[in-house]
């Protein structure tokens, strides 16, 4: 092949491109730390990447969602613990207030102390998260019990998304346990009749049954947010860690393949230097 | 035998062909660096000889330059034609294609798949917390920040085909000026040839600007008459220039109107050669194409404007492979993205206003909340019309900007009986469309939406009349999740799904050309090696020229001297006095 000086500069130029060309690859990946940068890099990387950010991004949305919702149900796990407590102390009341031997002052006595702790849980039963009622249903902006224990909560639970398509409802409703505030009153009005409450212990004994499995379930929604929870941080956990396979470099290959790159552009930029300057018309005098 | 004065002439045509040959040299050095030059040769011929009838045989008499012939390959120059073409193509897909993915900014955080995902995370934290106030303003302005995304990036690509535009109208200018330049060598071409002689330098000339035009389509050319070119466009096979005439010119759309009918062409890209063709067959003529004119039946060329009736004046011009191909193609590409764009908004907007007002009916838009009468679209309807560019009007509801808490997260209206602050169930339900696969190319209402997506308890098809009862407006209240619910359509794709697979084509896309413009850079440097190793001046080898034809001339003269010895020796020696 008859070899001229054009071919040797349109080689060299172009070789000299294609080198500039991967430097800037190699250099615009150590840059940014990004495989890729935009989507003709690699189309399905880029697609892989903008699902895995978007499913992430998602994720950390519903743990927040999760927290929030263990958050409501440990307010209503001590709240119903309180409400127990309170009906334990008006049951041994009650149970005193059957002992024969009482005199009409001290069944009163007995009386004032049931009314308060009667007070008492629907107070708790307006126990607010974040402020929110807790107790009013769907209803939480307004308080869900009067003084005089009367609900005027909502019948409609807290229904939230925890995970893609998953739903729960967190919500413990006044209406649920709002009974118990009648049971009450009725040893309220036998202790103020000076009568013994006897016969309603076995009643009061249901409505703390009652108390007792609205608070199991409570439990049970918690624990199976808790575990939800550790799904999701898993979830995350590894959708990160592939996210950074797919988008991220392995900054010690970069650097090596972009110092390999390097050495083979000095190397042309030499080579170039040489063989482009010598001409026959250096040799004639 | 012949006298020292015949020798006289044999040196003399000796220095004039040496002298020739040198000035081919000088020539071929001065233009070492020319575009499209190809180095020529002066071949040198023996002059006749001098037959000595008495002595013995021949005697020659010198050389002579018989011509000046160009080092050229046809054939390569054919191969260059068609693959540069072809990389002319991809380039200018590459160029735009490139361009389209910096207006979508994928993948980044500042990407529209990020800002949609920032829209089903807020109200993902509504309906988590429906009695905030923050929540709801946060919605709104995600929605605004969302909606003005879309816009942007939609007015970028109707910027972009503008400009694409733009450039073929220049393109056919400079297409025009190409076959014109090319006629006029042609005649000067044929000047010459008809003398007898070579044109090495306008056949160059001639054949860069071939060259040149060969990036802008695909052609055929053809020897003419005396030293002409005929050149053929493909794939039409459409004659465009003949010898000196330029048989079909070509033309840019600059604009169609469909309700008049009439068509403005641009005669060779001149914006000043106005021609409007009435009654106009639409199929045929689309804003910035291009179509070839008949330039024999086009000879009004003194004043315009023009007007033609359609008919045999213009035909519709395609392309195959060369830049205005590929614009072509790009301005077709952009119109996808576009209508992606325009899928994407309208879904949007219609998916969120039906959940929100709940209701089918998207020309109603009230508000008013606690005296009642709700029905608030959460996005402005006109994005719901198939006939406007849904992309160009998506906006938040401005009632909603205003006002944030105007945003119904929850089961029941504001101002009904059973209305809850604390029920997040419509804007979960809205915050789930984020997973939820639609037939979102097909369904182009807010009847079609429902019946895509919602089925009630017994899995039945949710239409708007089925259950009149259930919700004072009439549609059944999709979010009274016991008796609704929305289900995944098989045959469907989510909205985040659908936008990433606008990305993924445009990604292939670019992809593809950028592969093809490397390939054809690499095969076209090979071909240019080539080319450049037949046609190319080598300074080398003209010096090594340089010296021999150098000697030869100093020889000749040397020659001249020796001659003139000679004749001293028969003048002034030979007789004594």
């Amino acid at each position: 092949v008859r070899i001229t000086n054009k071919v040797l500069t349109t080689n060299f130029l172009g070789n000299l491109r294609n080198n500039l060309t991967n430097m800037q690859k190699y250099q615009n990946q150590l840059s940014s730390g990004k495989e890729v940068s935009r989507p003709s890099d690699d189309p399905f990387r880029v697609a892989r990447t903008m699902e895995l950010t978007a499913n992430i991004n998602a994720n950390e949305r519903y743990a927040k969602n999760i927290e929030e919702g263990i958050g409501w149900l440990y307010t209503t796990d001590t709240a119903l613990g309180q409400i127990g407590d309170a009906m334990q102390t008006i049951y041994e009341k009650t149970v005193a207030g059957g002992n024969g031997a009482y005199s009409e002052g001290e069944r009163e006595a007995l009386k004032l102390h049931i009314q308060q702790l009667k007070e008492q849980i629907a107070e708790v039963g307006n126990t607010s998260y974040d402020g929110r009622y807790i107790f009013g249903g769907d209803k939480t902006n307004v308080p869900p019990f009067t003084t005089q224990g009367v609900y005027q909560g909502s019948a409609n639970g807290l229904v939230r998304e925890f995970s893609q398509g998953v739903t729960l409802d967190i919500g413990t409703k006044g209406n649920q346990f709002e009974e118990l505030f009648t049971k009450i009153d009725e040893i309220i009005s036998d202790l103020g009749q000076n009568k013994s409450p006897s016969d309603r212990i076995a009643g009061l004994q249901q409505s703390m049954e009652n108390v007792l499995k609205l608070r199991a379930e409570a439990g049970a929604r918690s624990r199976r947010l808790e575990a939800m929870m550790s799904k999701n941080e898993d979830e995350t956990f590894n959708m990160t860690a592939l996210l950074s396979k797919t988008y991220d470099i392995d900054v010690a290959e970069k650097v090596m393949e972009y110092k390999v790159m390097e050495s083979v552009y000095n190397a042309s930029l030499q080579t170039g230097a040489k063989i482009l300057q010598p001409s026959l018309l250096d040799f004639l005098r | 035998m012949s006298g020292l004065f015949s020798t006289f002439n044999t040196v003399r045509r000796g220095m004039a062909a040496q002298q020739s040959a040198l000035q081919v040299v000088s020539h071929n050095v001065a233009n070492a660096n020319t575009d499209g030059y190809s180095v020529q040769r002066a071949d040198l011929k023996t002059t006749e000889p001098f037959t000595n009838p008495a002595g013995a045989g021949q005697i020659g008499t010198g050389v002579n330059v018989q011509s000046i012939t160009r080092s050229r390959d046809e054939f390569l120059d054919t191969q260059i034609r068609k693959e540069l073409s072809t990389l002319s193509r991809y380039e200018s897909r590459e160029q735009f294609l490139t361009e389209i993915e910096t207006i979508f900014l994928e993948p980044t955080d500042s990407g529209l798949a990020d800002i949609m995902g920032k829209f089903w995370d807020a109200w993902q934290q509504l309906s988590n917390t429906p009695e905030s106030a923050t929540a709801k303003k946060i919605v709104a302005e995600n929605a605004a920040t969302m909606a003005t995304a879309i816009k942007h990036n939609y007015d970028q690509l109707e910027n972009m085909e503008i400009n694409a535009g733009h450039i073929i109208k220049d393109q056919v200018f400079e297409v025009s000026s190409i076959m014109r330049q090319i006629t006029d060598l042609n005649g000067q071409i044929k000047a010459v040839v008809i003398a007898g002689q070579q044109p090495n330098d306008l056949l160059d000339r001639r054949d860069l600007l071939v060259d040149q035009l060969s990036k802008r389509f695909n052609f055929d050319v053809a020897p003419g008459n005396l030293g002409g070119i005929e050149i053929t466009a493909k794939p039409s096979n459409e004659l465009i220039l003949k010898d000196g005439i330029i048989t079909q010119g070509v033309a840019y759309i600059n604009k169609v109107d469909e309700a008049t009918g009439q068509v403005e062409l641009y005669i060779d890209g001149d914006l000043n050669k106005k021609v409007t063709i009435t009654g106009a067959d639409m199929s045929k003529y689309k804003s910035g194409h291009i179509m070839f004119y008949d330039s024999t039946k086009y000879t009004k060329d003194t004043t315009y404007p023009v007007t033609e009736t359609d008919g045999a004046f213009v035909k519709t011009a395609t392309f195959e492979n060369g830049s205005l191909n590929g614009f072509e193609s790009i301005s077709k590409e952009i119109n996808e993205y576009k209508t992606q764009l325009n899928t994407l908004a309208r879904s949007l907007a219609i998916a969120v206003n039906t959940i929100h007002s709940n209701s089918t009916d998207s020309s109603v838009n009230t508000a008013t909340i606690n005296g009642k009468t709700v029905q608030l679209n959460f996005f402005n309807a006109n994005a719901e019309d198939l006939t406007k560019e849904a992309a160009k009007y998506i906006s938040v509801n401005q009632a909603i900007i205003e006002n944030p808490d105007l945003i119904n997260a929850g089961q029941y209206f504001d101002g009904e009986t059973n209305y809850t602050a604390g029920n997040g169930q419509r804007a979960m339900l809205i915050a789930q469309l984020r997973h939820t696969r639609m037939e979102l190319t097909s369904f182009n209402t807010r009847e079609g939406f429902v019946q895509n997506i919602f089925r009630d308890k017994d899995g039945n098809v949710v239409t708007s009349a089925a259950a009149a009862s259930s919700s004072s407006n009439g549609t059944p209240n999709l979010a009274d999740l016991v008796n609704y619910k929305m289900v995944s359509s098989s045959a469907g794709t989510t909205i985040d799904a659908y936008f990433k697979a606008t990305i993924a084509q445009l990604g292939v896309s670019n992809q593809e050309a950028r592969r093809m413009v490397s390939n054809q850079d690499v095969l076209l440097t090979q071909l240019e090696t080539r080319r450049q190793s037949i046609s190319g001046v080598s300074i080398d080898e003209e010096m090594t020229n340089m010296i021999q034809f150098q000697r030869a001339y100093e020889a000749n003269a040397k020659m001249i001297s020796v001659i003139d010895q000679l004749l001293d020796v028969v003048v002034n020696g030979l007789v004594r006095r």
